[in-house]
């Protein structure tokens, strides 16, 4: 057997933000009596049934898994230096080929002064609404079974961070672009067609090295919270083309374009009533496009939360999301040993209903069990692309934190 | 002796914890003041007290402590939260409050910002580890409860002197501690109370106990407050504040340890962009 050399192994582009990293670890002091480490995390075990399990594109009618979420956090410095560490690990025990060991984070961070320097894998949160959020685009997200359908893959990022009077302005390089896993049920849309597991098509000649960039300016004006946002790179989010396999079997063939996306976010926050939006604008080899999503909260005590939204998306029914022209009334009651939440969409063209449901209890101090229901009524085939997240189902999850 | 800012803040502040219940400072010179006055008409000695116990409360700057809170209903079962809390007091803003939970383990790594503004209405971000994600939230008012707790946000909010008006009450002897009852009515109609009564040591001024009574005037919770330490050689702490809440049979314990005062935190460690920062 030949040996590979390192750099095919780790190419240079991949290794860039991890070479970073050790470079300027290399340059730290590391003062052994203030170093400081702590770390906990979750096991999981979660089944869940589908009721579409005849349905077109082969898909399981069950699911069984584990997971494992360790998290660990290096401190050192006085707490200006720190490195979090958190893989990911899920043993499918069905077999269906869902098993997955990821980086969701594995990121050191520096303080120096107003300045705050980053560099890893790292998981980012943009947005303010409830029911979805368009202007989340930094890291790669998955169809995943639960309710909400998706989890997010840790990006390889240099990030630099400055906390001012007029605002917090953060600045990011992504130098390698993770790709839509569609293992499992992922794979599976409302289409006869498989989607590709190996071939993938990009618009930059570079494909998945391509360096892409961002930026944010986020401030706090009393009651009203803003943000906006650049992001210029790889899109996040892949169309579906058709093409063949080496077999000669027709499939989807995932394709990321190149695209420049522009996002905002608006929240009024006056007693108990939030008022939330967030919308974004984008351009695509179809023309430019833009979505967004609006609506209020309003917040009875601590406890209880009461939301209502409307989503849009200029592509309508073409649009890769099933909020397109979609209402959303929701809930989240939070009691002594858990919480519960409920949400209902309504989309108003196509007239398909998703309801969702969930239900979390404490079960003494080191577990949790979640039960979770969703329910889709209307015409599938109407947004064949949304099929992941579609589909009636039960999940049932039992977390052990240690 | 620092003086500690009398400013109007008609909104609670849960930073308070650490203001809490008007912290009262070791000077010795008690029998001088004219809070000791028997002379005085009754609203002016209760007042008078009510602003010694605030005097002796000193300018801190910061603390961390670690915070421990027990949830009892009436047949005695037990809900435990832990979490860690820093405080930030007297920026140009207002205070600053970070509260960091450790238990339940569910919600480990979860943190709440509260930045409490001068002009009333407090801001609130709340941190959700899982999701890395910042959310603004509304500031619970302050009759409403604190984490589902017998203490409402009032209650450990920062208990500015213009907030009531006061009575002086009497003098009763609690533990064995010769104490000033004095009466206070809260000024804010968003008040969960009608009034209170508070004992205050006669000697440093500490808050010993309060009985709330509820708006209709019926007498509602009752809070001792125990395990009098003294920190940074001029403020006492209790670290025990137990409420029982005689109406529902409910009580809640809160243990305070670790406190650390002047610990170096500067107000970039409680903005909005430093909560993904907080383990």
């Amino acid at each position: 057997m030949r040996s590979l050399p390192l750099a095919t192994v780790c190419r240079p582009l991949v290794c860039r933000p991890l070479v970073i990293l050790f470079v300027i670890l290399g340059q730290l002091e590391v003062g052994p009596t203030t170093v400081r480490a702590q770390w906990r995390g979750e096991l999981v075990v979660g089944a869940r049934a589908f009721q579409d399990a005849e349905g077109p594109g082969g898909r399981a009618g069950e699911e069984l898994d584990l997971e494992l979420r360790p998290r660990a956090g290096i401190e050192w410095s006085h707490g200006t230096q720190r490195l979090d560490i958190a893989p990911f690990l899920r043993v499918d025990l069905l077999g269906d080929g869902r098993s997955q060991l990821d980086l969701r984070e594995l990121a050191w961070t520096g303080l120096w002064n107003d300045w705050v320097v980053s560099a890893g894998f790292r998981e980012v949160f943009w947005g303010v609404t409830e029911s979805s959020n368009v202007v989340d685009v930094i890291n790669q997200r998955s169809p995943a079974g639960s309710l909400d359908g998706f989890e997010k893959l840790g990006q390889p990022m240099v990030g630099v961070r400055l906390d001012r009077a007029w605002g917090l302005v953060e600045l990011m390089l992504l130098p390698w672009f993770r790709e839509r896993q569609f293992e499992g049920r992922a794979g599976s849309l409302w289409s006869p067609l498989a989607v590709s597991d190996g071939a993938t098509d990009y618009e930059s000649e570079a494909g998945r090295h391509h360096v892409d960039w961002a930026v944010r300016w986020s401030h706090t004006f009393g009651d009203v919270d803003l943000a906006v946002a650049h992001l210029a790179g790889t899109s996040r989010e892949p169309t579906l083309q058709r093409g063949a396999s080496d077999g000669g079997h027709e499939l989807w063939i995932p394709y990321y374009e190149l695209t420049d996306v522009t996002g905002a976010e608006f929240q009024w926050t006056t007693g108990a009533w939030l008022w939330k939006a967030e919308a974004m604008t984008r351009t695509s080899t179809d023309g430019r496009y833009g979505a967004g999503v609006g609506g209020l909260e309003y917040a009875v005590g601590d406890f209880l939360s009461l939301f209502a939204e409307f989503a849009l998306d200029t592509r309508g029914s073409d649009a890769l999301t099933s909020f397109e022209n979609d209402a959303y009334i929701g809930a989240r009651l939070l009691f002594q040993d858990g919480q519960a939440r409920v949400g209902f969409f309504v989309d108003t063209r196509s007239g398909n209903r998703i309801l969702r449901a969930s239900f979390q209890k404490r079960l003494g101090d080191r577990f949790t069990a979640d039960l979770g229901a969703r329910w889709h009524g209307g015409d599938s085939g109407a947004e064949p692309q949304c099929a992941p997240w579609q589909g009636s189902l039960l999940s049932f999850a039992l977390v052990t934190y240690f | 002796m620092m003086f500690r800012r009398v400013t109007p803040r008609p909104a609670p502040s849960i930073m308070a914890m650490a203001l809490l219940l008007v912290p009262s400072g070791a000077s010795p010179q008690g029998l001088e003041s004219p809070a000791q006055d028997p002379s005085a008409s009754p609203e002016n000695r209760g007042r008078d007290i009510a602003l010694e116990a605030d005097r002796r409360g000193s300018g801190y700057g910061d603390l961390r402590a670690r915070l421990t809170m027990v949830l009892r209903n009436r047949h005695g079962d037990e809900r435990t939260r832990q979490m860690r809390i820093r405080v930030l007091e007297g920026t140009a803003g207002g205070d600053r409050t970070l509260l960091v939970f450790d238990r339940p383990r569910d919600l480990s790594g979860t943190a709440l910002l509260t930045h409490a503004n001068p002009d009333g209405g407090d801001d609130q971000w709340l941190y959700l580890p899982a999701l890395k994600r910042v959310k603004r939230i509304a500031a619970s008012g302050q009759s409403g409860s604190f984490m589902g707790s017998e203490f409402a946000y009032e209650d450990i909010g920062s208990q500015e002197v213009e907030k009531y008006r006061y009575r002086f009450h009497g003098e009763d002897t609690l533990d064995g501690e010769h104490s000033l009852v004095v009466e206070r009515v809260p000024l804010d109609g968003g008040s969960g109370y009608s009034r209170q009564l508070v004992w205050f040591d006669s000697e440093a001024y500490r808050v010993l106990q309060i009985e709330y009574y509820d708006r209709r005037g019926d007498r509602l919770k009752t809070l001792r407050l125990h395990g009098y330490r003294l920190y940074v050689e001029c403020l006492w702490r209790p670290d025990v504040m137990e409420m029982v809440n005689h109406q529902t049979g409910k009580s809640t314990t809160l243990t305070w340890e670790e406190y650390e005062f002047d610990t170096g935190l500067r107000e970039r460690d409680f903005e909005r962009g430093a909560l993904g920062r907080v383990r």
